[in-house]
């Protein structure tokens, strides 16, 4: 790449720190204590619920709302009390962020226009960010003659002509439909990871936080119920709601002394340890005797989503087969379903000590 | 006639911004790039809709246009060009129109009047939306788009009755603020000018406030991102996205002054201050037969004309201001 990437690794990679933020607005309590720290480089998806703060975070980061309380630190500098056009921070909205009088080119020079940087500059920075996020050809048209894909490469664009220390990023896909969405992600993804720029990306789509992030904030009700790795988000959820919100999950009771292999099918209840199952850990044994009944295949390519129930509580078991797996399991298969290695999460029983986790 | 003064689809009241833009409606598709004028796919849905029996309910419509609108207008174009030939024959000729040069002083009046009215209208009513857009409350906006509406076209000898109990020689607020010390007189022009204020700003709110209340958060807020501060977003932005409304609005408040004629009748009669509209009615009443009648046809060919473009212009700017605002 060229000279003015080099300055943008320069001045990118600032590290943020959110110090106890908490946000009221009224009497609604929208963020309860907000603890994190986004490394230098580093892209951490926020996902959680509509509603569930992770928007107002955002905007506290970008300055648009204050704090009630709690401080943020971008570089280590406490910039709760800078103003947000002061901040040097990047910003991609939803969607139509874009200033419809102007061009394509126009758009992404804004910044610089603001900043005073000289024509022939400003002209030459616009050009390579166009290049980047492939846009060369649209530079001259207007926003409304694009579509909501190109928008957004050109709001991404515009944003990073400032060579910002941060990217925040809200719900930046929700508007377009699934391919362009998954290539846009990418294609946000590897401009990050080239410019090395610290970057929050803030989602409801759980697939799109895991693909594309370091690390995963999951968000409830304003406080974050889990920040990890996507794998272990996914693989070692630490709270009911985060198994339930991230991939999906099959929710057994079993005894507290149940250890793995045959699965009783049952509700959760009183008593019982909660198994949080993936589809994954489960397998379905033809089996006469067996309590479940095969209802249906889900063919998705790679894997057969087999889902059988238990005819006599109607609780409903996933698993995910491989193909030849499930020409086993046809619709009206009786059935044992098995655990075979640990489970996501197993909450223990009321009032008993922590349930382990693992089995088998 | 009169241009007319109701909610262009452009700015509907209520009606989200740009929302009833011709064409708009499907994402995506730019509304500028619609079919030409003259093609058939301009007119497709308009062919298949007249060949519904719905057509029917039209009638009511369409006989009213033709009797009001359509044989007026006709009748009017048809003495307009028609002239005496040397043998005593009717043939098409424009003398009618060179006859107006004697109404030069009408035509000096009414633009005088209708550039300074619309004017002052255009620039109070646009701070005036401006404003109202601030507050950014959905129920205000749809309350003044309503009274807007109702007060722009509201007009006629009822209106000015009111303005002379109020600002007459024996008015109310003229004795109260004096205005009589200031050398003012409500039947001059600057009257007529004060007098139009009170349908033109109402006009001019109607058309731009959606223009301001279609201002997005997210422009605001990315110029703020961006660095720039809230001239910077005005300078750069909200001003030019805003110029084509303010300027149709312009155009659309000049149309309706210029051809404002009840009040005016009733403000100032037909003597010392000829306006074009009331140099018609004299015309026409004056009893000097066909030659006096085709004089003020010809007058009124030239306001059609002027109404024509100005809504012509005004329908440009207002559409392109839509498109930036969908």
């Amino acid at each position: 790449m060229t000279e003015a990437t080099t300055t943008v690794r320069e001045t990118a990679g600032n590290d943020v720190v959110f110090d106890g933020i908490t946000k009221s607005f009224g009497s609604t309590q929208v963020l309860q204590s907000i603890d994190l720290h986004i490394s230098s480089g580093e892209l951490v998806t926020v996902l959680g619920p509509s509603g569930c703060g992770k928007t107002t975070a955002l905007r506290i980061l970008a300055g648009f709302e204050k704090p009630t309380s709690g401080r943020v630190l971008v570089n280590g500098q406490d910039i709760t009390s800078v103003p947000a056009n002061r901040r040097g921070i990047g910003m991609v909205f939803q969607a139509y962020s874009l200033f419809p009088n102007l061009s394509v080119q126009e758009n992404v020079e804004y910044g610089l226009r603001v900043r005073r940087v000289n024509r022939d500059k400003r002209a030459a920075r616009a050009q390579e960010l166009l290049e980047m996020c492939g846009l060369t050809e649209f530079a001259s048209r207007y926003p409304h003659q694009l579509s909501g894909g190109q928008q957004q490469r050109v709001a991404l664009a515009r944003a990073l002509a400032i060579q910002p220390g941060v990217l925040l990023l809200d719900e930046p896909l929700s508007a377009l439909d699934a391919i362009v969405r998954s290539q846009i992600r990418e294609e946000i993804r590897r401009l990050q990871q080239q410019l090395g720029i610290t970057t929050m990306f803030v989602t409801h789509d759980q697939e799109e936080a895991l693909s594309i992030a370091d690390r995963v904030a999951v968000l409830k009700d304003g406080v974050i119920e889990q920040l990890d790795e996507p794998r272990t988000i996914y693989q070692k959820p630490s709270t009911e709601f985060v198994a339930r919100f991230v991939g999906s999950v099959t929710e057994v009771g079993v005894d507290p002394q149940y250890r793995g292999g045959a699965l009783p099918v049952q509700h959760p209840d009183a008593g019982l340890d909660t198994l949080f199952v993936r589809p994954e850990d489960i397998t379905l044994v033809p089996d006469e005797d067996g309590p479940c009944t095969v209802i249906s295949q889900i063919y998705t390519g790679e894997r057969t989503v087999v889902r059988a129930t238990n005819p006599v509580n109607d609780l409903d078991v996933t698993s995910s087969v491989s193909a030849s797996e499930a020409s086993d399991l046809t619709p009206g298969t009786r059935v044992t379903p098995q655990v075979m290695s640990t489970p996501a999460l197993r909450v223990a029983a009321h009032g008993q000590s922590p349930a382990e986790r693992v089995i088998v | 006639m009169s241009v007319p003064v109701t909610p262009t689809p452009g700015s509907a009241p209520g009606a989200p911004p740009g929302a009833a833009a011709p064409g708009g409606g499907a994402p995506g598709v730019s509304p500028g790039a619609r079919p030409r004028l003259v093609s058939r796919a301009r007119w497709e849905g308009v062919t298949t809709a007249l060949r519904s029996p719905a057509v029917i309910a039209l009638a009511p419509l369409t006989l009213i246009i033709a009797v009001f609108f359509l044989v007026p207008i006709f009748g009017m174009f048809t003495i307009a060009f028609a002239v005496q030939t040397d043998d005593g024959g009717t043939g098409i000729g424009l003398d009618n129109f060179l006859d107006l040069s004697s109404h030069s002083r009408a035509m000096r009046n009414s633009v005088l009047v209708s550039v300074v009215g619309s004017l002052i209208a255009a620039i109070a009513g646009a701070i005036t939306a401006f404003c109202i857009a601030q507050i950014k409350s959905e129920r205000l906006d749809s309350v003044v788009a309503v009274f807007s509406s109702v007060l722009a076209n509201d007009g006629g000898a009822p209106l000015a009755f009111s303005f002379i109990v109020t600002l007459g020689n024996t008015g109310i607020i003229f004795g109260l603020l004096g205005l009589e010390a200031i050398g003012f007189t409500l039947y001059s022009w600057q009257g007529l000018v004060a007098m139009y204020q009170y349908f033109l700003i109402p006009t001019m709110i109607m058309v731009t406030l959606p223009t301001f209340v279609g201002l997005r958060k997210e422009w605001i807020e990315a110029n703020i991102s961006l660095g720039g501060s809230r001239l910077t977003f005005w300078w750069r932005v909200g001003i030019p996205i805003a110029t084509p409304a303010l300027l149709g609005g312009w155009i659309l408040l000049f149309g309706s002054a210029f051809a404002t004629y009840a009040s005016a009748a009733v403000l100032i009669g037909s003597g010392g201050f000829p306006l074009i509209p009331l140099s018609i009615d004299s015309l026409l009443g004056s009893g000097l037969g066909a030659g006096g009648q085709s004089t003020a046809m010809a007058l009124g060919v030239t306001m059609v004309v002027i109404a024509v473009v100005v809504l012509f212009f005004f329908n440009r700017l207002q559409r392109r201001s839509a498109r930036w605002l969908q």
